[in-house]
């Protein structure tokens, strides 16, 4: 007995003959990485808190959402627009903590050597951190919007009417799911590729959502409590430049988006509001500075890899 | 068939080199790291070694495929890595740096290599299980990386370099830091990697008792150029020197040496012999008795590795 | 000063951290030239000036998050890379090294909020001297505030920047503007009153939202040395691990 189980131990080095499936599982093993790491899978439970903690967040307004609508007879019922809207801050907080959670710890700890001698490339790395990061934050906001289209559904009055009338608003809400999970996937990612500190990356990327928001606002925004001005004549500081000084604030340009996509009529049309922009000019802008971050990215890990 | 194994396959049929440097140039700005380095490495253990700055770092993130070459070429069993990054499946790397994840456990970490390697996640597994015992580190599988010694760490740091069982490792600098218990278990885990695992490695060092005690051929890489390659046993066993020492008629005893066809020249105030055959020290013996000089002593000298460097000083 | 304090000083100081807090520093007054050269200088604009610049920029802004940033990694950089054993393990008693770590991060912050935001206020409100020293003396207050208890979260919490954020932007910035209760337990309150009750004439805008001066001072008082204890506390019982 003891004999034989010492000679299984006692075997020799044994060869590997099984399967070898090069790049596309270097890949995938990568990007489940990812996915667990924010989920915090195999991790302590003390990873899973924050996880939990934003999906409840997040789910919350499309629950406290389809209740209104369900209990509220007269006013306007709360839309898929409006969910992403209220969304959008918990999301980019979401990304701002959760990204560096990504990138950082592979360079600080050295792991990312040991990836990039085996059969990757910093893009086939940047790529995959990238995805597992995107499908978390797509699944998050799908997740309370299709919550918010059971919610609303169940409440009307007549379900299979309502569905009738709205059924835009499911390709509508997963366009503009597309666009915000672009965005709060690329902006922390390219933040965090700069510091291998996860506080540091957290704090800057918050500090340029930030910061481009109230810059912007104090470019734009008029001052509509003066005594004697009226909202419409209030002139903003950057006079007829101030639409442009919108799109210094690349959060409210992406959910000037969002806007688009539902087709909605901005309810502030005070002076100099991006809405006077044609709407290829955001639409624009907000493909440009995605594509300039992901290209940042992309190129400073090709920096490190070398 | 998998591409690698296709590869695999051509590399044992051929059994030629590994590793192949053709005038292989990298300049850094106007820093050399390695100007028109030429050198094969066959299967077995090689060591690199040079001091700090040499260009071995360079010449393995050259086959590793990290860096271009500035002219010339690294190939790996045929492939150019900078290329195919495919052809890194069958190569394994140990940086000299810290590379783990303090929070994994050594088993998870090394399953998760596996598949970075390219393992499907089972197989991942069961490798990752087989080499932490291999590297000795059954019993602490479980536990996160960051409650490991300096030892165990290098040791997971070997282990990750074998996990997707490699055709060739690159060790650089694996026995840094490690105190000289930790060292030797270090190499004696080389030599057994090298010999029983029937894995190549290139240990890259700037110790030449790393290099006498593990490899079997050494390369010499001095300010970027290769200054020496070959057996190591050329360097030690075979090239034993005999040394002479005797009070006088040193002149005569040397044309004495001459005449009977043995090489012998004066170093310092020794006789030095070459020693070709056994013989020799019969032949040695019948010319003192013949010139009839006082014999001091007689005695063989190992050479060491340490010698190629002599020459500087 | 002790070498836990220069060590802290530059682990905190990297150079690309330091360019982007300069960044920081500077991008505010920018901002005040642009307004001063554009606005010119009426009352309306001065309202707008102490609303966005001051309490938008400044105290809703870029006190805290430079702060969070600098002072969760006080510890929180020696947890990551497992360095807190060895500090904790020198011959230095456990209230001097959380008194360094925090002179640290108030040493770096503080002179760069304190010097940008007067550069602000004499640009903004016309070069008058009380204003700028009421701006100056609360900045630092608030910023020394801040450091106390981000300092502390480091130390606690691996996510302690997650934490910050949360009570950054939800605690002082949302719930107490829905609850106002909540404004006594508020740095962002706390340096606003402070600016406010060191020239009330100047920030009479904020008059109606802000808290008594006295609890202002108490509070900040008390914030700053009951962070500093809990710190203090919370290294003293890491003898255990």
């Amino acid at each position: 007995m003891t004999e034989s189980a010492g000679e299984l131990f006692d075997l020799g080095y044994r060869r590997y003959d099984g399967p070898r499936e090069g790049r596309i599982r270097a890949r995938k093993a990568l990007y489940t990485n990812g996915v667990r790491i924010l989920l915090g899978l195999g991790r302590g439970s003390s990873s899973k808190v924050l996880p939990l903690i934003f999906f409840i967040v997040v789910m919350a307004p499309a629950v406290i959402l389809a209740f209104i609508a369900s209990v509220a007879e007269d006013i306007d019922i709360p839309t898929h627009s409006d969910y992403y809207q209220i969304v959008s801050v918990l999301l980019t907080l979401f990304a701002a903590i959760m990204a560096p959670e990504l990138l950082c710890p592979d360079r600080r700890s050295g792991v990312l050597g040991l990836y990039l001698v085996r059969p990757m490339t910093s893009t086939d790395y940047v790529a995959a951190r990238w995805l597992a990061f995107f499908s978390i934050t797509l699944l998050l906001v799908y997740s309370g919007q299709i919550l918010l289209l059971v919610g609303l559904t169940l409440g009307a009055d007549n379900p299979l009417d309502y569905l009738k009338d709205n059924w835009l608003d499911i390709p509508r809400f997963l366009g503009a799911g597309l666009v915000i999970a672009i965005f709060a996937t690329t902006l922390p990612l390219t933040v965090s590729a700069f510091t291998t500190r996860r506080a540091y990356a957290t704090a800057f990327a918050i500090g340029i959502i930030f910061l481009s928001s109230l810059v912007s606002g104090i470019l734009t925004e008029c001052d509509d409590h003066g005594p004697g001005d009226s909202f419409e004549q209030c002139e903003p500081l950057t006079r007829d430049y101030a639409k442009w000084f919108r799109l210094i604030n690349i959060t409210g340009v992406t959910l000037h988006l969002n806007d688009i996509i539902f087709d909605e009529d901005d309810i502030s049309s005070s002076p100099g509001h991006i809405s006077e922009l044609n709407n290829s000019i955001p639409i624009g802008w907000y493909a440009l500075v995605m594509l300039a971050l992901g290209f940042v990215l992309w190129w400073r890990y090709r920096r490190i890899a070398a | 068939m998998p591409f690698s194994n296709i590869l695999l396959d051509g590399m044992l049929s051929r059994m030629t080199s590994l590793l192949k440097a053709t005038n292989l140039t990298k300049h850094y700005g106007s820093t050399i790291a390695l100007e028109s380095v030429s050198f094969e490495v066959e299967e077995g253990i090689t060591g690199l070694l040079g001091s700090n700055g040499a260009g071995k770092s360079t010449a393995i993130k050259l086959f590793l495929g990290l860096l271009k070459p500035t002219s010339g070429t690294a190939e790996v069993s045929g492939n150019d890595p900078y290329e195919s990054v495919e052809s890194r499946t069958l190569l394994g790397y140990m940086p000299e740096g810290e590379c783990l994840p303090s929070s994994m456990t050594a088993s998870e970490f090394l399953t998760h290599m596996a598949q970075i390697s390219g393992l499907p996640p089972s197989h991942a597994r069961t490798r990752a299980a087989d080499i932490l015992r291999h590297v000795g580190l059954d019993e602490e599988r479980y536990r996160s990386i960051g409650e490991y010694s300096t030892g165990m760490k290098q040791r997971v740091k070997l282990a990750q370099a074998l996990v997707h069982d490699p055709v060739i490792v690159l060790l650089d600098e694996p026995t840094v830091g490690l105190d000289p218990g930790g060292r030797e278990e270090m190499l004696k885990l080389i030599r057994r990697t090298g010999r029983d695992f029937g894995i190549s490695i290139i240990l890259s060092t700037h110790l030449m008792g790393d290099v006498e005690s593990t490899c079997d051929r050494i390369i010499v890489l001095d300010e970027g150029r290769v200054k020496e390659a070959g057996d190591v046993s050329q360097y030690t066993q075979e090239t034993q020197t005999i040394f002479i020492d005797v009070d006088d008629k040193r002149d005569e005893l040397i044309a004495a040496l001459t005449s009977r066809g043995i090489e012998a020249s004066l170093e310092g105030s020794s006789i030095a012999v070459q020693q070709e055959n056994e013989d020799q020290y019969d032949q040695i013996r019948d010319a003192v008795v013949e010139v009839d000089a006082q014999l001091r002593r007689m005695a063989p000298r190992r050479h060491q590795l340490s010698d190629i460097f002599r020459g500087d000083q | 000063m002790g070498s836990v304090f220069w060590l802290s000083l530059r682990q905190l100081g990297g150079r690309w951290r330091m360019a982007l807090v300069l960044l920081l520093a500077v991008l505010p007054v920018g901002l005040s030239l642009l307004f001063h050269f554009l606005g010119g200088g009426e009352e309306a604009d001065k309202r707008d000036y102490i609303n966005f610049m001051l309490e938008g920029l400044f105290v809703g802004g870029i006190m805290p998050i430079s702060m969070m940033a600098l002072s969760t990694a006080a510890f929180g950089n020696e947890i990551e890379d497992g360095t807190l054993v060895y500090l904790v393990l020198k011959p230095i008693s456990r209230w001097k090294i959380a008194l360094h770590k925090l002179l640290a991060s108030v040493a770096i912050g503080g002179p760069l909020l304190v010097i940008s935001g007067v550069i602000v206020t004499m640009v903004g409100l016309n070069a008058s001297f009380q204003p700028a020293l009421a701006v100056g003396v609360s900045l630092f207050a608030g910023a020394a505030a801040y450091a106390a208890i981000f300092t502390w979260a480091g130390l606690m919490s691996r996510f302690a920047i997650a934490i910050a954020l949360i009570y950054v932007f939800f605690w002082e910035g949302l719930v107490s503007s829905l609850i106002t209760g909540i404004e006594y337990f508020s740095v962002r309150s706390y340096t606003l009153a402070l600016m406010h009750g060191m020239d009330e004439s100047t920030f009479e805008e904020l008059s109606e939202r802000v808290i008594e001066l006295p609890a202002a001072i108490i509070g900040t008082a008390a914030v700053i040395l009951i962070s500093f204890l809990l710190t203090v506390r919370r290294l003293r019982r890491m003898d255990a691990s």
